[in-house]
């Protein structure tokens, strides 16, 4: 079973990506947030990313989604809209899990399970996560690397977070 | 909007361009269009009407979409080539990916519905920026991974772009509407050379731009958005109405005027590549195009429209509003003909 945590976490990922997207109250949609969250850093930590994966967690999970949780409740209404509680919902949600059971019907049955956690060298594919140095750990120094030869990307990326805020504020204040 | 706000937005509308056009690594690219997609957002929202915030919201979905789809077709490509160069792109679902998302970011058919939409939602000098500024960073792209597209599903599109954009717009009297499907057609002649010439997407792009940007700057003198409106402007500014004219006679691409110039090159390239059926279609359907044009010429210039009295006498003011650089536009849109070798440069 340990050998299929990465495709069990891609699964339970995908399930709660389809709770959030078939669109109930915010607060339901926070928690399917910070459970696909917690599946990608899982995902993110079997590929050898542990340090990305954490960062993941602390920033994502422990700073946006908590602000995201407090901003939510206080904004809730007084019967919020859970996933059973409206037939759209509900279908939304099932149909989404019924066409994720037959993928993973599909992948099982079609012995194609490997292709999930087997990426590296998979036949001519060509390597394109962790390198094979073996001295470090080219995650953690492409992180370094972000700051020192990437700076201009740590720029742009400032800039365009700024430029996210502004843009919500602005379009947000009604006069 | 605060003017320090609205500088900083329209010089991250600027970098966001610049980004897509400069870089050559695709993340890169991908960021400058989200950074270029946020920043339009609140520009189109200035005044925060219902009607904008529907326009922004449509703008917003669309292009969310087609990044989204950029990106899946970026990592496709990286799949199979494990390098992040904007260069051709190595596979060809990465590459109809690609240029379906380029597609719905540029307005093409059939991803057109959202331009008229959004246009008519929006302020004339938005809408300006909206069809002009934001098309450069998606057709640098399609220019850069020019050589890996779909000849069947470019050539489709694009046809179809140039016969909604003319029979869409027949039936409109908004003008933005109109503008809108005026800009969904030449989109279409743009994209229809790409693959055999990219200098004359280059070329069209170019006298589209300077084409729309006076059409727009002369609606906005008066701020006329219907065609009642740009009935009357005889009475208080005579002159934009023969201006009007030749810029919409420009815009159908009649000689001698500089839209002739980018209908007769493509016409010429695609003949010296021995397709003859699909420019004497084009040719054909840009007739539609011509044809609104010219009603609009019709009732601004050429005729006095029916109105009450009081409306045949007005005061005519000097005008207040900034005519920015709408003497070069004209001169520009009008009178570049002779001046086709000079294009040369382009290559």
């Amino acid at each position: 079973m340990m050998m299929y945590i990465v495709f069990i976490m891609s699964v339970i990922f995908v399930i709660s990506i389809v709770g959030v997207s078939s669109k109930p109250s915010p607060i339901y949609g926070g928690l399917g947030l910070i459970v696909s969250g917690a599946m990608g850093c899982g995902i993110v930590f079997s590929f050898g990313g542990s340090f990305l994966g954490l960062m993941v967690f602390l920033i994502y999970l422990g700073g946006m989604l908590v602000v995201f949780g407090y901003t939510a409740a206080m904004a809730t209404e007084q019967y919020p809209e859970a996933w059973i509680s409206n037939k759209v919902v509900l279908g939304g949600f099932l149909s989404g899990l019924v066409v994720e059971f037959l993928m993973v019907l599909y992948v099982l049955w079609g012995e194609k399970v490997s292709f999930v956690f087997e990426f590296n060298g998979l036949g001519d594919w060509v390597i394109y996560d962790v390198g094979e140095s073996g001295v470090f750990s080219e995650e953690i120094m492409g992180i370094a690397a972000l700051y020192s030869y990437g700076t201009w990307l740590v720029v742009v990326t400032g800039w365009s977070l700024f430029i996210g805020v502004v843009a919500i504020m602005e379009i947000t204040r009604g006069n | 909007m605060n003017p320090f706000i609205s500088i900083m937005l329209l010089s991250t509308l600027i970098l966001s361009t610049m980004i897509v056009t400069i870089s050559s690594h695709w993340l890169f690219a991908w960021i400058g269009l989200e950074m270029n997609m946020m920043a339009i957002i609140p520009i189109m929202m200035k005044k925060p009407t219902p009607r904008a915030t529907e326009a922004s919201t449509k703008y917003f979905l669309t292009q969310a979409t087609a990044s989204a789809l950029l990106m899946l077709a970026i990592i496709i490509n990286l799949m199979y080539s494990s390098q992040w160069t904007i260069m051709k792109l190595f596979n060809p679902t990465a590459s109809i990916l690609m240029t379906m998302a380029l597609a719905i970011k540029l307005g093409l058919a059939p991803f057109h519905f959202w331009v008229p939409e959004v246009t008519q939602g929006i302020p004339l000098t938005t809408g300006l920026i909206l069809l002009t500024w934001q098309k450069l960073a998606p057709i640098s792209i399609l220019y850069q991974i020019s050589p890996s597209i779909n000849l069947h599903l470019m050539v489709t599109m694009s046809f179809l772009s140039i016969l909604i954009g003319g029979w869409g717009g027949l039936n409109q009297t908004q003008l933005r509407k109109i503008m809108a499907y005026s800009s969904i057609a030449h989109m279409g002649w743009m994209t229809t050379i790409l693959l055999y010439n990219p200098s004359l997407t280059m070329l069209n792009l170019l006298i589209y731009i300077i084409m729309t940007f006076t059409m727009f700057t002369l609606l906005a003198q008066n701020s006329t958005t219907t065609t009642l409106l740009l009935s009357q402007t005889w009475n208080t500014m005579p002159i934009m109405t023969t201006f009007t004219m030749l810029t919409l006679l420009s815009m159908g691409g009649l000689p001698p005027l500089t839209g002739f110039m980018p209908k007769w090159m493509i016409i010429q390239e695609l003949t010296k590549n021995e397709s003859l059926l699909l420019p004497t279609l084009m040719a054909i359907t840009a007739l539609l195009n011509l044809y609104f044009y010219m009603r609009l010429a019709y009732s601004t210039a050429l005729t006095l429209f029916p109105s009450t009295n009081n409306m045949k006498m007005k005061w005519q003011f000097y005008p207040t509003k900034q005519m920015t650089l709408l003497p070069t536009a004209i001169v520009l849109s009008t009178m570049l003909l002779p001046l086709t070798p000079m294009f040369f440069i382009l290559l």
